[in-house]
């Protein structure tokens, strides 16, 4: 069973506002889905290594060429974004996100 | 002749000889969607504008005897509001969004365009393509055109409604556990997941990327491959893009798809407790008419798939949607609640931006990833996944495909399932393995049910195998016929 | 009596890519000075539906630098997601690696007090690099809160990040490991490896314990942004925790930041929230899988290493260790000193020419070693022209420096000073001694009235004739030429 303090320090982790009623709700969710979850611990996984397998792809890498975006200007259209060529948001410093 | 009425393949070969003109289809289609539109809500953006001065271009071209060689000349297509259009605002059914304009375009958007195609609008879905109703938009519920008191199913619920009611007769949508097979049900269309990594999800809004795939929605078989032919390409700006060669797959039924010897998988435990009758007697009757035409059927067994998926599915997609989605943050686009500190700002921005089925989400991904219980729940998602992948290919070696229902029930009313987040996970219970296991899915048209509303059976192959899907779904279409256009909202 | 403490360091050191495009998009890396956000994409800027694809070169250099250090190259690694929020993360999670690095393993040699040490190195991985925040306190909108920048220029320039084993027992050996790694990856062509500038940024993880009793709780310190501030943040922190635990105080385990100009480290947060970074595997990014063809590619691409050519120097030339250490001190140096010793010059003089002009001039911003001013082979033939006398010390210099000044080579320099091979010629010195001798009818008069009776005056003619030839007249025929002109 998950308490609405875990819920919480969930929310805070994902940097999400939830109201007491939301907390209520999120709270019974995860009670009923994590019930749901329990299925999973009858299968017989144990010597499942989830890590390998039919991966038809590997990474593919490319060459180490420049290209440059040749539509900047639009970044100017997000408020955001300043005279300044800079994203303001509100003054971080002594803050600890 | 009702331009609407058209599949793809006769707009073009029609816009092709000059009978047709671009112009005349977008015209019609708009006017279809103006009728229509007020009930239905299928569409978020029209691209009246674009799609008009595109279709000029594209008379002017052909008139000077080019572009004849473009699959999709003159074909109006519709776009899921998770895939980028440059200039255009992708929203993903979310005020996060709302008002973000994409300054790209999808590498499936260029293919579309290099093939002729005229986008014409952005759909309605469920936020960042989490639901199974497009009920949880924040552009409002699209209407199902078979019932408006129904749901079209989700999350690309927009993109199966508006080919049912015919504004276009290709439309794109994006799948992560059932959300094009799903909606293709409800909505009585075709409706294609193709593998994984056969298209590229290069801007397509990401939700869970290791199980996102694009695919189409038409009314005949031929248009789904021809949507294939133009949209499975190696795209080198998705890692995840697979490189090798895709068949073509017009080509593959364009002579009469021929079956004889196919062997046919079915999944006895799959259809008892909790399908509807007549989709479990649609399953039969779709198996009956591949047989007829020389397959074989096979019995199968798929150990606890259709038990484990959903648990497994709402681990792995919710892990991957937390991350995903923690860069709408307010600081660079999207929605931004300004506040004192940053702190402040960023949880105002998220808890104001994403609705209640979001937030469910990604508040359990978190949870599954957090450390503590990251073996337990998350890397216990990945193993039973690889269990799911290895019964499908243990299947794999016994049939070349498999017939399944595409959904537990025909489409549920509105409002019905909304409050109950877990019941409304159910109605994926088919289609999330395929997902799972990167397979390639297709829900085939299969008819009206006694009330009237559409019903479906899914057709799922090996990887890269869409093009046993298509033969098998020719053969079904030949013998049911194509999706008619649905009743609603004229 | 007094406890006896030991100190244990680890460091992680990130180590900026010299790569022309970021690791994930091909947007430039060179945004020193650049406008801001003008080296961004949709990729690099996290924009929704955007997707990463990995620079092949980013994993070389980082395949080179493991194997440099003799690490376990790993044939298959991965990237993961370490997510958490923060205004420079433009997708709020940083693509690196965590279970699966590039390499395990390996070590670095340093040099203390005690002669030389091998830190273990823990593994290498690559990463990306974060934007940039720029703070200011100006008049902000709401209601004079202040507001912070963000430059995502820097965004996506590719890291490898390497982490020590807690090996370092002093401030002065993290100094020299630092200075080794520097070393190193400026060898290997991997980095500028320049802490000033950031392409080079060390964190360290410091704990005290008693003697015989089991390792502290360790501190970890941040925002050191030279070698100097490293080992002064560390001889502050290992007196701030030895005071502390003189005193029966505990150290708590904490981030601390180095402010330099106070020379103190601060606790950077007041609670000590654990972070959660919840990493996963990158689903955008498939398994990298390294070739054996890559790795014997870049293999046979790594150049021999500092401290294998400082012994082979010691060695094979018979050189002091600090001799050798300065001729290693930069790839470009013992390049140039293995050139001019190619074109013929003797070990020795060239040795000692290396260690004072050479670099004396390279760091007075006249010779660049990258593109020497002056060829190899130049120098060769100048400390050929030394080592057989045939010109002076003195000349020598004064041709080194012409050559420098006047961009010319050794023969037009020597027309430019009148030196010759082998001395100066009778027709150059016959004009000096004419000319000194008109300078100085006065001693030339007294000299003739038969006062010279020491041979003072003969001798200070001798001298002005000498100082004016560079030293390259031989004495003896100086004098002969003096006499006989004065007519004695």
């Amino acid at each position: 069973m998950i308490n609405k303090e875990e819920v919480e320090r969930i929310a805070s982790l994902i940097k999400l506002e939830v109201t007491p009623e939301e907390v209520d709700s999120l709270q019974s969710h995860f009670n009923k889905i994590l019930g749901y979850f329990e299925l999973l611990g009858k299968l017989p996984l144990d010597n499942v290594d989830p890590f390998t397998g039919d991966e038809d792809t590997v990474c593919p890498m490319r060459e180490d060429a420049v290209s440059e975006w040749d539509d900047r200007e639009t970044l100017r259209e997000l408020e955001t974004f300043n005279e300044e060529n800079y994203f303001e948001v509100p003054s971080i410093l002594g803050e600890d996100n | 002749m009702r331009v609407t009425h058209l599949s793809a393949k006769e707009i073009s070969e029609l816009v092709r000889s000059g009978e047709l003109k671009a112009q005349e289809v977008v015209e019609a289609v708009f006017e279809e969607i103006k009728s229509k539109e007020d009930k239905l809500n299928a569409l978020i953006t029209l691209m009246e504008e674009k799609a008009k001065t595109r279709a000029k271009e594209i008379d002017k071209e052909v008139f000077e005897g080019r572009w004849r060689d473009k699959p999709l000349l003159g074909v109006p297509v519709i776009l899921k509001d998770n895939i980028c259009v440059k200039g255009y605002p992708t929203s993903c059914g979310s005020k996060m969004l709302e008002k973000w304009v994409s300054p790209y375009d999808a590498s499936i958007v260029t293919y579309l365009e290099e093939a002729g195609a005229i986008l014409i609008g952005k759909s309605n879905m469920d936020e960042f393509a989490m639901g199974s109703s497009t009920e949880h938009s924040a552009f409002g519920p699209t209407s199902n055109p078979w019932d408006l008191e129904r749901v079209p199913g989700g999350s690309s619920g927009g993109s199966a409604a508006s080919v049912a009611a015919g504004y276009a007769p290709m439309a794109f949508g994006s799948d992560t556990g059932g959300s094009i097979r799903q909606p293709a049900a409800f909505c009585g269309v075709h409706g294609m997941k193709p593998t994984y990594g056969l298209v590229s999800r290069y801007g397509l809004v990401a939700f869970s990327s290791s199980l996102d795939q694009i695919g189409p929605f038409t009314r005949t078989v031929g248009d789904m491959a021809l949507a294939l032919d133009v949209i499975a390409k190696h795209d080198p700006k998705d890692s995840t893009c697979w490189t090798g060669s895709r068949p073509s797959y017009y080509e593959s039924i364009a002579k009469g798809a021929d079956i004889k010897g196919m062997r046919v998988g079915i999944v006895r435990d799959f259809m008892e407790e909790g399908l509807d009758a007549e989709l479990a007697h649609a399953v039969e009757q779709g198996l009956d008419i591949l047989v007829e035409n020389g397959a074989v059927p096979v019995d199968l067994n798929l150990g606890d798939i259709k038990e484990c998926a959903l648990p497994c599915y709402y681990i792995i997609a919710p892990a991957e949607a937390s991350s995903n989605l923690a860069r709408y943050d307010g600081v660079r686009y999207g929605l931004r609640e300004e506040a004192y500190s940053l702190l402040e700002q960023y949880i105002k921005t998220r808890g104001k931006g994403f609705g209640d089925e979001v937030k469910r989400r990604i508040m359990i991904g978190t949870f599954v990833l957090s450390s503590g219980y990251y073996d337990a729940y998350y890397l216990r998602g990945l193993k039973v996944r690889k269990y799911v992948c290895d019964k499908f290919k243990e299947a794999f070696s016994k049939v070349d495909i498999i017939v399944m229902p595409s959904t537990p029930t025909p489409p549920f009313k509105k409002g019905e399932l909304v409050n109950d987040p877990i019941q409304m996970y159910l109605s994926d219970i088919f289609t999330l393995p395929v997902n799972l296991a990167g397979l390639p899915g297709m829900s085939v048209w299969m008819g009206q049910n006694k009330a009237g509303l559409p019903k479906s059976i899914q057709i799922i192959a090996p990887k890269w195998h869409e093009s046993r899907i298509l033969r098998a779904a020719m053969k079904i279409e030949e013998v049911i016929g194509a999706c008619p256009l649905a009743p609603g909202g004229e | 009596m007094s406890k006896k403490y030991i100190t244990v360091i680890g460091l992680e050191v990130h180590v900026q890519l010299k790569t022309k495009s970021k690791l994930f998009c091909s947007c430039s890396t060179d945004y020193i000075g650049a406008m801001p956000n003008s080296n961004v994409c949709p990729v690099c800027l996290g924009l929704p539906g955007t997707l990463p694809v990995l620079n092949k070169k980013a994993v070389e250099l980082a395949l080179k630098m493991s194997c440099a250090i003799g690490g376990n190259i790993q044939k298959e690694s991965r990237f993961h997601r370490k997510n958490y929020f923060y205004p420079d993360l433009p997708k709020a999670y940083q693509i690196s690696q965590y279970d699966r690095p590039i390499s395990f393993g390996g070590k670095i040699p340093i040099k203390t007090e005690q002669g030389e040490k091998f830190i273990g190195i823990t593994r290498l991985h690559l990463e990306e690099d974060a934007g940039k925040l720029v703070h200011a306190t100006l008049d902000g909108r709401l209601h004079g809160s202040g507001a912070s920048y963000v430059d995502y220029n820097r965004a996506g320039v590719p890291l490898i990040e390497i982490v020590s084993e807690p090996q370092i027992s002093t401030p002065e050996e993290a100094k020299e490991y630092v200075l080794a790694l520097r070393k190193l990856v400026r060898y290997l062509g991997v980095s500028d490896g320049d802490m000033e500038s950031g392409s080079m940024r060390v964190d360290a993880n410091i704990s005290l314990n008693e003697e015989g009793q089991p390792l502290g709780v360790k501190v970890e310190i941040k925002n050191m942004n030279s070698l100097r501030a490293l080992q002064r943040a560390l001889e502050y922190e290992q007196k701030r925790q030895k005071e502390l635990l003189m005193s029966g105080g505990t150290v708590v385990q904490e981030t601390r930041h180095w402010d330099d100009a106070k020379g103190i480290t601060v606790s950077s947060r007041s609670k000590e929230e654990a972070h959660d970074y919840r990493y996963f595997p990158d689903p955008d990014l498939p398994l990298v899988v390294v070739s054996e063809e890559m790795v014997e590619e870049v293999a046979s691409s790594i150049p021999e290493l500092p401290w294998e050519k400082k012994e082979r120097y010691m060695f094979e030339f018979s050189i002091s260790e600090e001799e050798a250490e300065i001729l290693t001190s930069q790839i470009e140096l013992a390049r140039y000193f293995e050139n001019a010793l190619s074109f013929g010059a003797p070990v020795k003089p060239l040795v000692n020419w290396m260690k004072t002009e050479v670099i004396r001039s390279n760091k007075e911003g006249k010779f660049n070693l990258e593109n020497p001013e002056i060829e190899a082979q130049t120098l060769a033939k100048l400390i050929k022209l030394l080592d057989e006398k045939k010109i002076s010390n003195t000349a020598g210099k004064d041709l080194w420096q012409i050559m420098l000044d006047k961009k010319v080579g050794l023969e037009e320099a020597m027309k430019d000073a009148g030196i010759a091979v082998g001395g100066i010629d009778d027709q150059k010195l016959e004009e000096i001694v004419d000319k000194i001798l008109k300078q100085n009818q006065d001693v030339v008069k007294e000299i003739l009235e038969g006062k010279d009776t020491k041979g003072k005056k003969i001798k200070f003619l001798m001298g002005l004739v000498m100082r004016e030839t560079r030293g390259q007249a031989k004495p003896q025929m100086v004098e002969d030429m003096l006499k006989s002109k004065i007519g004695q």
